[in-house]
This record gives C-alpha cells, sequence and structure tokens, in this order.
C-alpha cells in the first residue's frame, strides 16, 4: 500500500504543472523557501527540499525527485559550506541553461570551516531578500515594485526581531551560555552571549566523539554554574546530549530546546525566531 | 508509469547516473569475479570502508574525495598484496587493518572543524549527482583497471586456482597479488561513488558470486557477472525514477532476490 501510495506520489509530481512564466524556485532548507515565497508572491512556485534533518535522508543520498526538481528549476537557492553538499553535485548534473545559483553562504561572506547554521545571523535573510528581488526583476522586470514590495513587507517584520536582540542584547550581553550542537550560535553572538565550548560542539554536529577534556570542560562548566544557559538541537537526540541536559536540569540552569530548520507550527522565519528568542528571555529571567 | 520514465531518461542527471553505474558494474562484475575465485572477499570490504577514512582525510585537508578514498585503497590494497595470500585471507589481520583505518577516519573528522556531510555522503552515495567531470574520471580510471587486468587475467586465474603449480612455472605470486588489489582497490572506490561505501559488495561481489554459481567457465562466466551486474544497475535506477526510493535500495533487493532463486534453482537441481 505504502508503495502504491509512493508511486502515485511520484505520478503526481510529474503531472504537476507550472503555469506560464511562472518562476520556479528550489530552496535546499525550508526557511530559505518561505523567504522565496515572500518575496516572489503567485510569480514562483517554490519546492523546498529539507525540512527537517532528521527525518529526512537527503543529507546523504538524493531521490530521483529532489535531483529532478533541482533540474527542473530556474532558482536554486542552498546554503552552502559543506552544509548541503548534495547541493553542489546534482547542479554538476545540468540543468536549465538560465539558471541562477543562489549560494546563500556565499552571498553573506561565510567560508568553508565557519559555523554552517548561517540563517541563525539575523544579516542573512535580509541579504537573501534584497538578492532575490535583484534576481527575480532580471526574469520579470515588470514586477520590480512587486518584489520590493514584498522585501519590504519582509524586512518590517524583521524589525520587530532586531529590536528584541538589541533589547535582550542590552540586559544580558556578556553571559557566558553553552550549546550541544553550533546550531544557535549566530543569534547568540547577536545577542552578545558568550558562547563557551565551541569544540565540543562541532563534534556532536558531525557524530564524531568528543574529546575526554572537551566533555570535562563542558560538565564542568554545567556544574559549576559558569554557563548560565544550555541551548540544545531539539531536532536531535543522542545519549551525550541527554546525559549534558540531565546535568544543567540538577545545576538548576535552564535548558532551551532551538531547531535547526523552521518547525511547520511557524508560518514564517520571523515567527519562528521571535519564538526562540522568547524562550531565551524566559531562561534568562528564571536564571537570574 | 512509461511516461514517467520517459520524462527522466530525457534528464541529464538520468543519463549520467546509466553511464556511471555502467561503468562500475562491468568493473565490478569482471574484478568481482577474481575475487571469488581468489576468496578474497572480506578483503574487498574492508577495502571500500577504508575508502571512507580517505573521504574524511580529503574532507580534512580540502582535497577531492575521490584523490583522497584512492590515496587510502589503493595504499591499503598494495600493502595487503606485498603482504601476501595468508594476509589476504586472514580475516583477524584485515579486521585489524580496517578498526585502525575506521578509527583513524574518525579522528580525520574529530580534527575538522567544518560541517562533515561529503565524508558522510561517501557511506551511501550519490548515484543522482554524477557530474560530467566525475563521469570522464571513471571512465580514465575504470579502462586504466581493466587495461591492466586484461594483462595479467590469464595468470591470475592460474595462480589463483592452482598456486603452487603457477610458483613452480616461475609466476611471481606476490607480483600477480599486488597488482590484483591495486586494481580491486580502484574498483572498490569507483564502486563506492556510486552505491556508497557501505553498499560496495553488492557491485563487487553478488553478480560474480551468482555467475559463479552458474557457470564452470571463465569467459562466460565473466560474461553473466557483467550482464546480471549491468542489468540490476540498470534496473535499479529506473526502479528508483519511477517510485522515488533510493537506487541502492533496489539494486540490493534485485540482487538478493537472484541470488536467492539461482541458490535455489541449483540446490533443487541438486
Amino acid at each position: 500500500m505504502r508503495f502504491l501510495l509512493a508511486m502515485a506520489a511520484a505520478l503526481t509530481v510529474v503531472a504537476g504543472t507550472t503555469r506560464a512564466g511562472e518562476v520556479r524556485i528550489v530552496a535546499a532548507e525550508n526557511f530559505y523557501g518561505g523567504i522565496a515565497q515572500a518575496i516572489g508572491g503567485n510569480d514562483v512556485e517554490v519546492t523546498s527540499i529539507l525540512s527537517n534533518p532528521n527525518q529526512d535522508p537527503h543529507e546523504f543520498t538524493t531521490s530521483a525527485s529532489t535531483a529532478k526538481a533541482v533540474a527542473d528549476a530556474d532558482i536554486v537557492i542552498y546554503s552552502g559550506i559543506d552544509y548541503d553538499p548534495w547541493v553542489d553535485k546534482l547542479l554538476g548534473t545540468g540543468g536549465k541553461p538560465d539558471r541562477t545559483v543562489i549560494c546563500v553562504a556565499s552571498l553573506i561572506g561565510a567560508k568553508p570551516g565557519d559555523n554552517p547554521h548561517i540563517w541563525y545571523d539575523p544579516r542573512t535573510m535580509p541579504t537573501l531578500a534584497d538578492k532575490l528581488v535583484t534576481v527575480l526583476t532580471q526574469r520579470n522586470p515588470a514586477k520590480q515594485f512587486f518584489y520590493q514590495v514584498n522585501a519590504g513587507e519582509f524586512k518590517k517584520a524583521m524589525d520587530p526581531v532586531l529590536v528584541n536582540i538589541a533589547r535582550l542584547r542590552a540586559s544580558f550581553q556578556g553571559t557566558a551560555v553553552t550549546a550541544t550542537e553550533p546550531v544557535f550560535g549566530y543569534m547568540a553572538d547577536a545577542l552578545g552571549l558568550k558562547m563557551l565550548n565551541y569544540d565540543f560542539q562541532v563534534k556532536i554536529m558531525n557524530d564524531t566523539e568528543p574529546g575526554a577534556a572537551e566533555t570535562a570542560a563542558f560538565e564542568q562548566s554545567l556544574r559549576s554554574k559558569t554557563a548560565k544557559m544550555l541551548f540544545y538541537n531539539s531536532q536531535v537526540t543522542d545519549p551525550t546530549t541527554e546525559r549534558l541536559k540531565g546535568i544543567a536540569r540538577d545545576s538548576g540552569i535552564p535548558v532551551i530546546g532551538v531547531t535547526e530548520t523552521q518547525p511547520p507550527e511557524y508560518k514564517s522565519y520571523t515567527d519562528w525566531m521571535q519564538a526562540e528568542l522568547k524562550a531565551v528571555e524566559k531562561g534568562m529571567k528564571g536564571a537570574d | 508509469m512509461i511516461n514517467l520514465l520517459l520524462t527522466y531518461l530525457s534528464y541529464d542527471f538520468v543519463r549520467e547516473a546509466l553511464a556511471a553505474g555502467t561503468l562500475a558494474a562491468i568493473l565490478g562484475a569482471i574484478v568481482g569475479y577474481f575475487v571469488v575465485v581468489r576468496n578474497v572477499v572480506f578483503a574487498a570490504h574492508a577495502l571500500s570502508h577504508i575508502g571512507y577514512t580517505g573521504a574524511a582525510a580529503a574532507t580534512l585537508f580540502g582535497l577531492n574525495p575521490l584523490l583522497g578514498m584512492l590515496f587510502f585503497t589503493v595504499g591499503a590494497g598494495a600493502t595487503m598484496g606485498v603482504a601476501g595470500d595468508r594476509l589476504q585471507r586472514s580475516d583477524m589481520a584485515i579486521g585489524m587493518v580496517l578498526s585502525v583505518s575506521l578509527g583513524l577516519g574518525t579522528l580525520f573528522l574529530w580534527l575538522h572543524q567544518g560541517f562533515a556531510g561529503n565524508a558522510m555522503a561517501i557511506l551511501f552515495g550519490n548515484i543522482f549527482g554524477v557530474s560530467t567531470e566525475q563521469l570522464a574520471e571513471m571512465l580514465v580510471l575504470s579502462l586504466l583497471s581493466m587495461a591492466g587486468l586484461a594483462l595479467f587475467s590469464r595468470k591470475l586465474l592460474f595462480a589463483s586456482i592452482q598456486p603452487r603449480l603457477a610458483e613452480a612455472r616461475g609466476l611471481s605470486l606476490t607480483g600477480l597479488s599486488l597488482a590484483f588489489m591495486v586494481v580491486l582497490a580502484i574498483s572498490v572506490t569507483l564502486a563506492s561513488q556510486i552505491v556508497g561505501v557501505l553498499l560496495v559488495f553488492t557491485l563487487v561481489i553478488a553478480p560474480a558470486g551468482i555467475a559463479l554459481r552458474l557457470c564452470g567457465s571463465f569467459w562466460r562466466g565473466i560474461l553473466l557477472s557483467v550482464s546480471l551486474g549491468v542489468t540490476a544497475v540498470w534496473a535499479g535506477i529506473l526502479l528508483a525514477c519511477v517510485t522515488d526510493f533510493p537506487v541502492t535500495f533496489w539494486i540490493t533487493v534485485i540482487f538478493f532476490v537472484t541470488y536467492g532463486s539461482v541458490e535455489g534453482w541449483c540446490r533443487w537441481r541438486g
């Protein structure tokens, strides 16, 4: 039965045709897809490939429908710096001759080896929004104003997020925090928080074993309450992070779950970020 | 469904997957024949996993993953070849080499500061992401390996089946074993580009194993092995297009069912 359903799904994917003039956008991750939809409106048809890295095998192998979506795309948006290497591979297999590729990492000047969770940097999405206005206008110059208005709307929605960041920064700048994975890293920087144990976080991100000294330092930062808050990736559960969460709770340190991709309950990137900032504020007030 | 297949066949990524899959299947089927005859199945398995260490090293030093993998697999293959038959068939010695290599791979990933998506990707392969340049690399490497194998295949077969007699006739067993292990290392590295390190076995062992069960003669066995390999890869890719399931799933299932039926049939016939 599931097999038949999968076949039917595959058939409908191919049967679905785009309206004339509609721009096909493929976003490797759903948060980029959301911005593309917001800027392009009805002019674009957006397909987001990765919604949850833990429920989704696309990180490792690429299905035929994903490869087809990228081959058919007019615009491809992906994060880059090795976060989604399968996109690089698919881009090497041909595609539309006038395809535009937006690598967000290159757009904001992130280099390989940097923390790959660049969408948590509050400067990233507005930069992407501007880039999308340029790219979409090249395809449909008559609609330039429409795209600019949409980008303006998005930035207006970003304003309360930035205000919130500035407010929290004013109260909690310099507070030491730690995390099991570097997911929240850029936002923590924006908030002026001092992030401890970065090397440990990279090991967990890459599914390698953190070293003994790193693990000891991490546990020490929780037990001695040097770290005032522990962030973890709520889309990943593994024994090491469960253990650290337990130590944090025993030491009375607030434990805050953040997500790597945009959960479906949030309609937009800004809603998602606001919810996480709210959780940080609640945790910080509880810690004092 | 036919329409869907035709739609897919018009895409470059499907055609490049078919071409790359065919290359890997042909080379795997031929080399695999000698692997089964020489009884070095575990060595083949170990070499493919050592490729993962190469991919991890390439990630750390920012090199081309294929080069990194070749460096490690050819190095390990040559070592096994020089160490001779006793090591090649010693599960213990190979197991030790395999585990230290994987340990080294863990260290490379540990030292890496960025995101190690590429090294993980090599475990499962990415047949729909084969670029034209990658295809060219594969073509050159598989032609070289097959040419090499063609040069010494008769001697190798002789030495594999009757090593003592071959040695008495003045053949260098170590030389042959070294040459073969290097070719094997290149083949498993190519095959892992397609089906991934974890599933290299399907392309290198399965077709040859089934062919040897059915045919006694060398040429017919090789021919059957190659046709089985190529058919399974094509069927796997096309089924993956129709169902959207992973290609590797289909290839492994096709081989398992074929192997099961052949084994059953042979036993039933007695």
